[in-house]
């Protein structure tokens, strides 16, 4: 398989065959399906997907947050030289904001209400014993003062609910840079901004990342962001990845019929004779209770045939170095596919 | 944050005074007050007598101004009944009853809090679901039968409680226990739906994602934001078992406000009935405002304002 | 999809309808099946209570006092739960009890919930000035001491049936009225009532047709836990010889008839006390189970 080769020698995160499994009142929901990947230290990896695809939930196994109706096991999961999955609650609770730290969706909701900025943030790195209270605080004004943040000093004493959603996420970003992490795991870290604050919000990740020398994983269902941030893209479709390539050649030369598609929503990605109509996939992402068979994009595939509705799982297949997608279709249907997409007005 | 108060302060004020026009009109709804003072054989001319002496010949409007008045001096009037200044007899049978429900307060919080955050952090587990069944038992549980069936397991059977009274604070251990049922149910289920949000919400995830302990995630982040409705609800919790010890004082012979208002009620003392139903407004409304102002220094949002 | 259940919004599989899923979860839930059938047999003792009940619960019969329950030395089936203090019939005041008790919690119930509703409806969905209004009245009635009032009432219009159940009514709307004025402002904001509202729907049409059926859900949890409340209380007020007078059959008198041979016959307390006990909580399990077979993601 593609990802199992060794990019940068010495990964900050290898992931081998990761799976979640729910337990819901209708039966068991397979969430992801053997998701593999490695992320060398310093590199952005993007993993996209539309709501419901198991991008969330496998970062969130990552962490060991996962839900009680959740279980997850992996070949192997091993993050800066130690097994996460099966490590003890208080060995992960180490690694926990210190090495291996998560940015959330809506900083709204992700900040206490009831405690201020500095209490927050100066929390984490003292729970991680990195230096005394005198310490914490210049961090935390140094962070503040980094992500952008004016009068960083006199923003310690503010509540949450007194800062903008732009504003709060940058402190959300300099709480997760607290103890100088090694990999930041960033779910959909811009959906709930402003379109203008978001741009903004992304420059910065990409910034700190250069400078600190971060790695990060981006989890997000807007390709632009992806195209603007990240090093290399894990395309996740119905808990599986079915193509992963640098993010360059993902978008030059897409294989799987579901990343076209993807792209082909993006509206700057759009042939400039379409009309402004937007591109849409048609269809819902299937359900994934019991197993699976085949290929799950199938039903809402313009090349989809018999075929692949047969077999266990369509294997990952490779198109060039570090790119591999999930299809049975030869290499000059799929790019056949993708020209005519391009050319015809949609 | 102090305009907020001022305003809180100004609807409060209006409350009150809506509640004394409700209670003084309540008891003129029984009919005419001087033909019952009178009673059954009186004359049209003693009739008459009683209405001028008690000032009920007035328009409704001038007797309420007139009582309000004085109300507001302290001056509640006097019963009927026994003659006394309704101020003094209100103010012997306050400390009964205030320490019955300050206690019984007390023991329900230290009861349904341990056991609500326990119940939601181990949601489920047998912990949950004794919670949930002495929440249902408690608030079906008709509070008089509750204290007929103590009296008759720890005061007749087992013979360590006196069963009526309150002349040591053993006679309070009973009373307390039956109150207290009234109002643990509810704090229970509000601290364990309370903390159950607070677990599920992006703040507490992010607490676990920062590599808190437990004990920190569940204590200073959980906790703190879900024991906001928990204050209110405490503040009006004393409010109704100050109005609702009425039962329990009958039960075990306790001379607090509640027996009081109920002798009058039965004999139609409207003074002192009318005066409890206002000083127990009064004590509510101040006690709502206290816990607005707990919950200022628990919540910045509402400090902040 | 952050927490867990997320995925299961984006199944196309054949699902089964919302009334046959109900259905399956009704079949499963003990507590919605008790609880049924806890309220099933009270209706039952009060709709057929003359035909139930062994004996007439009126008729005393002196050289038969206090006589023991079949369980008891001396007992007969001729009397199940014995006979109180007059030589009435325990089992057949209990059944005769339950028509008191039935009709005050449920009336209670349903006449507060028509008032509460209708004020949270219309405080929620037109909201300034008469939204301001009701929270005032809320205020109002949360901060008087409602058992007092409601024994002060009833001294002044006296216990009958009628009476007590009105004077309870006005007691509990309050709650109602809080969540449906909640509820109300959540739905209104959804795209059916705007699409409603420029479809010229008119306002009564909008809140009977449009939310009510929406809310309707919460309405009936309130409405539950109220009618326990209110049968709690009607039992409260005719033990304190201020509610049903006797010799009528309410629970509440039961219990205080027997108070005074309580240390020797405990069991004509308990009785009639556990009746009350059970039947509350069946209410109560009845309510939260239609809460969550009609609501499964309420469920916590």
């Amino acid at each position: 398989m593609a990802q199992d080769k060794d990019f940068c020698g010495d990964p900050i995160l290898s992931v081998r065959n990761l799976e979640v499994v729910l337990k819901t009142a209708v039966g068991e929901l397979q969430a992801t399906r053997g998701i593999s990947f490695d992320i060398c230290p310093g590199e952005t990896f993007a993993i996209v997907g539309e709501s419901g695809c198991g991008k969330s939930i496998s970062s969130m196994a990552l962490m060991g947050l996962l839900p009680r109706i959740a279980k997850a096991r992996a070949e192997h999961c091993v993050f800066d030289g130690h097994e996460i999955l099966n490590m003890s609650r208080r060995q992960l609770s180490g690694i926990r904001g210190n090495t291996l730290s998560m940015i959330f969706q809506d900083p709204m909701t992700s900040l206490n209400p009831v405690y201020t900025i500095g209490d927050q943030l100066t929390e984490v790195f003292l729970r991680h014993g990195k230096g005394n209270a005198k310490e914490a605080r210049d961090r935390a004004v140094f962070l503040l003062e980094r992500v952008g943040i004016k009068n960083a000093s006199e923003r310690l004493n503010a509540y949450p609910h007194q800062l903008s959603g732009g504003l709060r996420q940058r402190v959300v970003i300099a709480m997760a840079m607290m103890c100088s992490p090694k990999l930041i795991i960033a779910d959909e870290p811009t959906t709930a901004l402003d379109v203008t604050v978001q741009m903004r919000t992304l420059a910065l990740l990409s910034e700190l990342q250069k400078e600190f020398g971060l790695a990060i994983i981006l989890i997000t269902h807007d390709l632009g962001v992806v195209a603007s941030l990240s090093d290399r893209v894990a395309v996740m479709y119905a808990g599986q990845i079915v193509e992963t390539a640098p993010t360059r050649q993902l978008f030059a030369d897409p294989m799987h019929p579901y990343t076209q598609g993807l792209i082909q929503c993006i509206p700057s990605y759009a042939p400039p004779n379409a009309d402004a109509e937007l591109h849409t996939i048609p269809g819902m992402v299937p359900a994934l209770i019991g197993r699976q068979k085949g290929c799950a994009f199938r039903n809402r595939c313009a090349l989809a045939d018999g075929d692949c509705a047969k077999g266990d799982e369509i294997l990952m297949r490779e198109f060039g170095a570090g790119h591999g997608y999930r299809c049975l279709r030869s290499e000059d249907a799929l790019c056949e596919n993708w020209r005519s997409l391009q050319g015809e007005p949609a | 944050m102090w305009r907020y108060f001022v305003k809180r302060l100004g609807i409060a004020l209006l409350v009150v005074v809506t509640v004394s026009i409700i209670s003084f009109g309540l008891l003129r709804l029984s009919g005419d007050l001087a033909q019952n003072l009178a009673g059954e054989g009186a004359t049209p001319a003693q009739v008459d007598e009683i209405r001028v002496l008690y000032g009920l010949d007035r328009p409704m409007l001038v007797q309420y101004f007139d009582w309000a008045g004085k109300a507001v001096t302290g001056d509640l009037g006097r019963s009927l009944f026994t003659d006394d200044p309704v101020f003094t007899l209100i103010t012997d049978r306050m400390p009964v009853t205030f320490t019955l429900a300050v206690s019984s307060l007390f023991l329900a919080i230290c009861v349904a809090l341990p056991l609500g955050v326990f119940a939601a952090v181990y949601r489920n587990s047998w912990i949950d679901r004794l919670a949930l069944g002495m929440a249902v038992f408690g608030s079906a549980v008709p509070s008089f039968w509750f204290a007929l069936v103590m009296i008759y397991v720890f005061g007749v059977q087992l013979r360590v409680l006196p069963i009526s009274g309150s002349s040591t604070w053993a006679h309070f251990i009973m009373p307390t226990v039956t109150l207290s049922t009234m109002v643990m149910p509810q704090i229970m289920r509000l601290t364990r739906g309370g903390m159950i949000e607070a677990l599920d919400a992006d703040y507490v995830k992010m607490a676990w994602a920062k590599g808190l302990s437990p004990t920190v995630v569940f204590f200073k982040h959980a906790l703190r934001n879900a024991l906001l409705p928990v204050v209110a609800l405490a503040a009006v919790s004393l409010g109704f078992l100050l109005g609702g010890s009425v039962i329990v004082e009958s039960v075990f012979s306790l001379n607090g406000i509640g027996s009081l208002a109920y002798e009058s009620i039965k004999r139609a003392d409207f003074p002192v009935v009318q005066s409890i139903l206002f000083v127990l407004s009064f004590v509510y409304v101040v006690l709502t405002l206290l816990s607005d102002l707990i919950n200022a220094r628990i919540d910045p949002r509402i400090r902040l304002h | 999809m952050s927490n867990a259940p997320a995925p299961l919004d984006n199944m196309d599989l054949p699902m089964p309808s919302p009334r046959q899923q109900s259905w399956e979860m009704a079949k499963r839930h003990a507590g919605l099946q008790i609880g049924a059938l806890i309220v099933l047999i009270a209706l039952i003792w009060a709709i057929f209570a003359p035909l139930l009940a062994p004996s007439d619960p009126y008729v005393q019969d002196l050289a038969n006092r206090l006589a023991p329950t079949v369980w008891q030395e001396g007992g007969s089936w001729e009397h199940v739960f014995g006979t109180d203090g007059f030589g009435r019939d325990v089992l057949s005041r209990l059944i005769w009890g339950t028509q008191v008790t039935m009709v005050v919690g449920f009336g209670a119930a349903v006449i507060s919930g028509i008032v509460g509703t209708t004020l949270g409806m219309l405080g929620g969905y037109l909201g300034g000035r008469i939204d301001a209004l009701m929270i005032f009245v809320i205020n109002v009635k949360l901060a008087m001491p409602g058992v007092l009032i409601a024994l002060s009432l009833v001294s002044i219009f006296g216990g009958s049936l009628l009476s007590i159940t009105l004077i309870l009514s006005l007691l509990f709307w309050d709650r109602f009225a809080v969540v449906t004025r909640t509820a109300t402002q959540q739905v209104r904001t959804r795209e059916f009532i705007a699409a409603a509202e420029v479809s010229g729907a008119s306002r009564a049409w909008i809140l009977f047709r449009e939310i009510l059926p929406n809310i309707l859900n919460q309405i009936i949890v309130i409405g539950s836990l109220e009618m326990g409340i209110a049968i709690l209380i009607e039992a409260a007020l005719s033990f304190l010889g201020l509610g049903i007078q006797p010799p009528t059959p309410s629970w509440g008198i039961l219990v205080s008839e027997a108070r005074d041979t309580m240390f020797f016959m405990p069991h004509l307390i308990i009785i009639p006390g556990l009746a009350i006990c059970i039947l509350v909580i069946g209410i109560n399990l009845l309510g939260d189970g239609i809460r969550d077979i009609t609501e499964p993601q309420g469920r916590n």
